[in-house]
């Protein structure tokens, strides 16, 4: 190889090293974050985590957009000099509506580590809005029973619909077995079902002469869960009913 | 003499024998208690509309659990029985529990019956239901209606009343023990005050708050913060009541929030 090809490749190759070296170091430096969206019930305690790099201290100038309808505080913080940490920011909406939550991640010299806003969509409509079988409610958000009732039909199409914004990612069915154990299926939006005919009860292994110990449900229950998705903020969510009938001896 | 002796001898012996057969060959077993005997509940509702059945010793099982009604639907729950006496606890023998739902409203039996690990019947036992529509928002057996500053629905919630009378009325065959208030003062002190029923306080403005600063003295660049605080200034209220029947003694909490200024 020629002398001269020679030197221009080590110079090639030396700057290529240092840019490397270089690019690494401005890779290493850690910052807080948090979500870009969240989501708040109104009326009820909503949060969000926001995850600390190490050296922050506080979480320092929350504040929401409307002081009135959207009131924040921090109600969390673990932090450490040498390790990551988090802090949890709880927010109770008052009102429907667009607010915006902004505050700043300080380090102990009070300085500004990094700002962060997050916008948050406070809702009244719960994820799910009605939930039937076979054409009977099973839940409505708009019209709550309270109270327990027994359900009128052995069984039929569920029906999940959903408050806008929302979708149904998965329902899962359980219904219990004549031992009185869970058994758990997934069926799609529509489906027919057949709702469970004896209720869970758990008997203990130690039963024997002088020893009974079990316990039941009153009912025969139907334990359907919904898996959505929240648009908004691209999380997942997870609501919770059960229907009950009444049941067969076990 | 002789006649005597022998007269006296067999008159004894007669007694012993007669003794001996006045004890029982099975052990006196005392009844399984039930509790309560008279029962009413809400229509449509489980809330409370359970039957509790103590065991006694060589009670074993509930059997032949009957309703007399198709609209008044009963089964056993619980089932804990043991042979060996157990201290320290309120069931020696161990219980039962038997739940109930009223479809209509309407008087109803439930009967059913104690027996023994062998089987055989020791007890019968008659309970009366008497099944109401019942305003199921605010229900409770003992709890009539209580309020804060006039309102039932307040609690639970966030208010921006500062103060308010909190008033609690029982249901018939309930009495009122006592109030007790709770919450964090302004110094970050936890406080349980009694209050009269009906009487006017204020409610609290501090939340818990918990902060913990660590700096090391060996090493400055190493530190640790930790802060722990309630979203709300809680003011919580302690129900204590009891069952004039059967003495039974309960309690229920009542919970108010207000924007807290620490």
């Amino acid at each position: 190889m020629k002398k001269v090809t020679r030197k221009v490749v080590c110079c090639m190759l030396a700057i290529g090293m240092i840019a490397s070296l270089m690019l690494v170091s401005d890779v290493q430096a850690e910052a807080s974050t948090a979500p870009v969206k969240a989501h708040a019930m109104v009326l009820s305690q909503d949060s969000f985590q926001v995850n600390l790099a190490a050296g922050d201290y506080k979480i320092a100038n929350l504040k929401s957009s409307s002081k009135k309808n959207l009131i924040v505080r921090t109600t969390y913080v673990d932090a450490d000099s040498s390790d990551t940490g988090h802090a949890t920011i709880s927010m109770y909406a008052k009102k429907k509506g667009k607010y915006k939550v902004s505050f700043d991640v300080v380090d102990r010299n009070n300085r500004v580590r990094r700002h962060h806003v997050v916008q948050v969509f406070a809702t009244l409509e719960p994820a799910v809005k009605k939930v039937t079988i076979g054409g009977k409610s099973v839940y409505d958000a708009v019209n709550p029973v309270f109270g327990t009732r027994v359900f009128p039909k052995a069984g039929g199409k569920i029906k999940v619909k959903m408050t806008k914004g929302y979708s149904v990612k998965a329902i899962e069915v359980t219904t219990y077995d004549k031992s009185g154990n869970g058994v758990a299926k997934i069926v799609k939006n529509g489906k027919k079902i057949k709702l469970g005919q004896y209720r869970s009860k758990y008997v203990s292994s130690n039963n024997g002469p002088g020893y009974e110990y079990w316990y039941g449900d009153l009912f025969a229950d139907t334990d359907i869960r919904v898996i959505y998705i929240d648009k908004y903020t691209n999380e997942e969510g997870s609501w919770y009913t059960s229907v009950h009938r009444l049941a067969k001896k076990n | 003499m002789k006649i005597w002796k022998k007269f006296t001898g067999i008159a004894l012996a007669v007694c012993m024998a007669a003794a001996v057969m006045a004890v029982p060959n099975t052990q006196a077993f005392a009844k399984a208690s039930v509790n309560p005997k008279k029962i009413t509940i809400p229509v449509g509702s489980t809330y409370e509309t359970d039957i509790n059945i103590d065991y006694s010793l060589g009670d074993a099982k509930v059997t032949k659990i009957k309703s007399n009604s198709k609209n008044l639907y009963v089964k056993q729950t619980y089932q804990y029985y043991h042979d060996s006496l157990y201290t320290n606890t309120e069931h020696p023998y161990g219980y039962a529990t038997l739940r109930l739902y009223a479809q209509k409203p309407g008087k109803y039996k439930v009967t059913f019956q104690v027996c023994n690990a062998q089987g055989k019947k020791v007890s019968k036992h008659t309970v009366q239901v008497t099944a109401k529509e019942m305003n199921l928002e605010y229900y409770h057996p003992a709890l009539k209606k209580v309020t804060f500053a006039g309102k039932q629905d307040i609690f639970g919630t966030m208010t921006n009343k500062k103060s308010g009378k909190f008033k609690v009325t029982m249901q018939k065959g309930y009495k009122l023990n006592s109030i007790i208030m709770r919450y964090y003062d302004a110094s970050g002190k936890w406080v349980e005050r009694p209050i009269k029923n009906n009487s006017k306080v204020a409610l609290s403005s501090y939340a818990y708050k918990y902060e913990h600063d660590y700096k090391s003295t060996y090493d400055p660049s190493y530190w640790y913060y930790y802060m722990s605080t309630g979203f709300y200034a809680e003011t919580s209220f302690r129900v204590e009541y009891m069952n004039k029947n059967t003495k039974e003694i309960s309690v229920r909490y009542y919970y108010l929030y207000r924007k807290p200024v620490n």
